[in-house]
């Protein structure tokens, strides 16, 4: 598989009243054609601006360094005729809240075709015709009646799905979903990404799916980056992640979370602590107050991404990874 | 659900029972919304009661009854032999102490200017009973709910939302509750600061000797805690029982699709929903569900459904249960 999108060494740093904030350190990813890619992280950990940066969705006071590349161009130098017809046509986001994402006083139909006629300037009857068919390919039913209708007399999960035929309606190579089911309820989470699962294939399309839940993006995808202070935790085949993780975020992630084989009354295994604060400049690894096997060292350094022995491309950032010497004799979380 | 009776009402003295609830709003256009539709059931003392269902089901609403915020439209609300619907408004508040409450945005639900201090020992100073609970007592509460005692005089914003989370539970237990209500407390935390708040809820429990009704839609935090389960739809209970009895044998087909979309779930697709959650204005006639139903007959158009017992304590509202009813024998 070809590379479609490649970042590399991406940072992003907010410039607020009390001081700089280290968003994104130092992610380096690439997604190839067709794949499903998963991010997963906390609020707050560096997921969605990552995401947002390559959109060009951050606000002034942002600051972007590293490299984006799709297809091999820059896309934080895009010349402005591609720029114009980059956004929507190769790549598409869909948003977690899809009432934020439509316009509330204007009705589904000229919504849909906004983008098909600016981009592309069909005349309005195909653009029409081809707002049908997206809305068939997204499962709403009795489209024609829904173009007429406003975004209100849909309920969540449809209007996610209008979301979603909004950015495939130029059949993007590369679809983007931040969150796309945390606020819908659990029943239409299924019927979304399963949505997006088939579409994916039927389309040929990349997809890079956004959560904070591990359980959404296990069998959906084909690999994950774990992101945790906004940096790389972990990236490995999603297979991986599960069975074989060597970064003791992503594991203690795992074991803090419960099930539905879990027993009732099952103890949970927290992650002691809070959440990094990133305004501090980044000097050691962003886990290492949470972290059971955490050393002088990983207060002091920051750990590179490093690969696993193993023949997948499968990395973690952390200098005592599980299964190495240092986190044996701590004995397991 | 979408089922009526009370057959599911256990025999003993259970510590909160509550009988054909109806709670209605007034929807815009003059309709009446019926947002929690003759519900009953019970909670014994010691036991947490999970409630799961969609959002518009009337779990929250079903609470929120217990407690008479606001008062149900009828319906009865026993509460150690105390009909609360009946109470006038200074009985009420007195009894209000035993009933309390935590919700989902910890942040919304603290005075953003008051100290956590002032916010944890009002409930005290009201009810006068600072010789149970003085300084030491309440500085002992924050310590127990994982905040510093040092930081009592900071104010919400200077929290995460985890430790928000505490405060709130702090505030409620200062009141010494018997009843603990839980309104989607994790679903606003984050993933890795979810367990330390239910290892927490756990460990008071016990020490306070509380009775809990846990609302979630999150079924697996549902499973973890839950000494029982009610399942609802539209306003009204599809599926009740002992938690075990619940999931291992799910009968109703709601359930059974909730059990489907769990994350990573590994039951047939077939068993996910089709369609839209209908109108709670103009709920479907019979058994609510029928719109949305794989299994539908004729019947669940016609007939409401009654329980049915299905284990040792496991009651389904449904016609057509889709898996088997465990012997009685």
């Amino acid at each position: 598989m070809s590379k479609l999108l490649e970042l590399e060494q991406l940072a992003v740093t907010f410039n607020t009243p009390r001081g700089p904030v280290y968003a994104v350190s130092d992610v380096t990813l690439d997604v190839s054609k067709g794949e499903a890619v998963g991010i997963v992280g906390e609020s707050g950990s560096g997921k969605s601006v990552t995401v947002k940066s390559l959109m060009g969705l951050l606000p002034r006071t942002a600051t972007v360094t590293g490299g984006a590349r799709y297809e091999g161009d820059d896309i934080f130098d895009l010349a402005k005729e591609r720029k114009k017809h980059f956004y929507g046509v190769d790549i598409a986001m869909v948003f977690q809240n899809p009432m934020t994402s439509l316009n509330p006083v204007k009705r589904i139909g000229p919504q849909l075709t906004e983008g098909m006629r600016y981009h592309r300037g069909v005349s309005k009857n195909a653009a029409t015709a081809r707002a049908l068919e997206l809305l068939n390919l997204v499962r709403i039913p009795d489209p024609a009646k829904r173009l007429k209708q406003y975004p209100h007399e849909l309920s969540g999960g449809m209007r996610q799905r209008v979301v979603i035929a909004m950015a495939l309606a130029n059949n993007p190579a590369l679809l983007i979903a931040d969150e796309p089911t945390t606020a819908l309820d659990v029943t239409v989470q299924r019927d979304i990404l399963d949505l997006l699962d088939k579409l994916r294939l039927e389309l040929d399309m990349a997809l890079i799916l956004i959560t904070h839940d591990l359980g959404v993006v296990k069998d959906r995808t084909d690999k994950i980056a774990v992101m945790y202070g906004g940096r790389l935790m972990e990236r490995a085949p999603t297979e991986a992640v599960f069975s074989d993780a060597s970064h003791p975020y992503t594991q203690a992630l795992q074991r803090s979370i419960p099930n539905m084989s879990m027993p009732r009354g099952t103890r949970l295994d927290p992650i002691p602590g809070s959440p990094p604060d990133l305004a501090v400049v980044p000097a050691s690894c962003p886990f290492a107050p949470r972290c059971t096997y955490a050393t002088e060292q990983c207060s002091n350094s920051i750990p590179e991404l490093e690969q696993t022995p193993t023949p997948v491309d499968h990395s973690y950032a952390c200098f005592h990874p599980l299964g190495s010497a240092a986190t044996q004799t701590v004995g397991g979380v | 659900m979408v089922g009526v009776g009370t057959d599911m009402l256990r025999d003993g003295d259970p510590l909160i029972k509550v009988e054909n609830l109806v709670v209605e709003f007034r929807a815009p256009g003059g309709g009446r919304l019926q947002a929690v539709s003759d519900t009953s059931f019970d909670v014994m003392e010691g036991e947490t009661l999970g409630i799961v269902g969609e959002s518009g089901c009337g779990k929250s609403t079903t609470a929120k009854a217990v407690i008479q915020m606001p008062r149900p439209t009828s319906g009865s609300v026993l509460y150690r032999d105390n009909e609360l619907t009946q109470l006038d408004k200074e009985s009420l508040r007195r009894i209000r102490t035993d009933l309390q409450m935590i919700f989902q945005d910890p942040i919304s639900a603290l005075n953003p200017r008051r100290s956590i201090w002032d916010i944890i020992s009002e409930g005290v100073v009201i009810w006068g009973t600072q010789d149970v609970w003085g300084d030491a007592e309440i500085n002992e509460l924050i310590e127990s709910v994982g905040i510093d005692a040092q930081y009592k005089n900071r104010k919400p914003f200077q929290f995460s939302g985890g430790q928000c989370q505490r405060i709130s539970i702090a505030r409620a237990l200062a009141l010494d509750p018997r009843v603990l209500i839980c309104d989607e407390p994790v679903s606003a935390l984050d993933v890795s600061v979810q367990a330390q708040i239910l290892n927490l809820l756990d460990d008071l429990k016990t020490e306070h000797d509380l009775t809990m009704l846990f609302i979630s839609h999150d079924l697996a935090v549902v499973r973890n805690v839950s000494d029982r389960v009610m399942v609802m739809y539209l306003g009204r209970v599809a599926e009740v029982g002992d938690a075990d009895s619940l999931f291992e044998n799910a009968a109703h087909p709601y359930t059974q699709a909730l059990l489907a979309a769990v994350p990573g779930s590994n039951i047939d697709a077939d068993a996910s929903l089709s369609g839209e959650l209908p109108s709670p204005l103009d709920p479907p006639s019979g058994c609510r569900f029928n719109t949305r139903c794989p299994h539908v007959t004729d019947e669940c158009i016609s007939t409401i459904p009654e329980f049915r017992q299905h284990g040792l304590d496991h009651w389904v509202a449904c016609h057509h249960p889709q898996s088997a009813p465990v012997s009685l024998d």
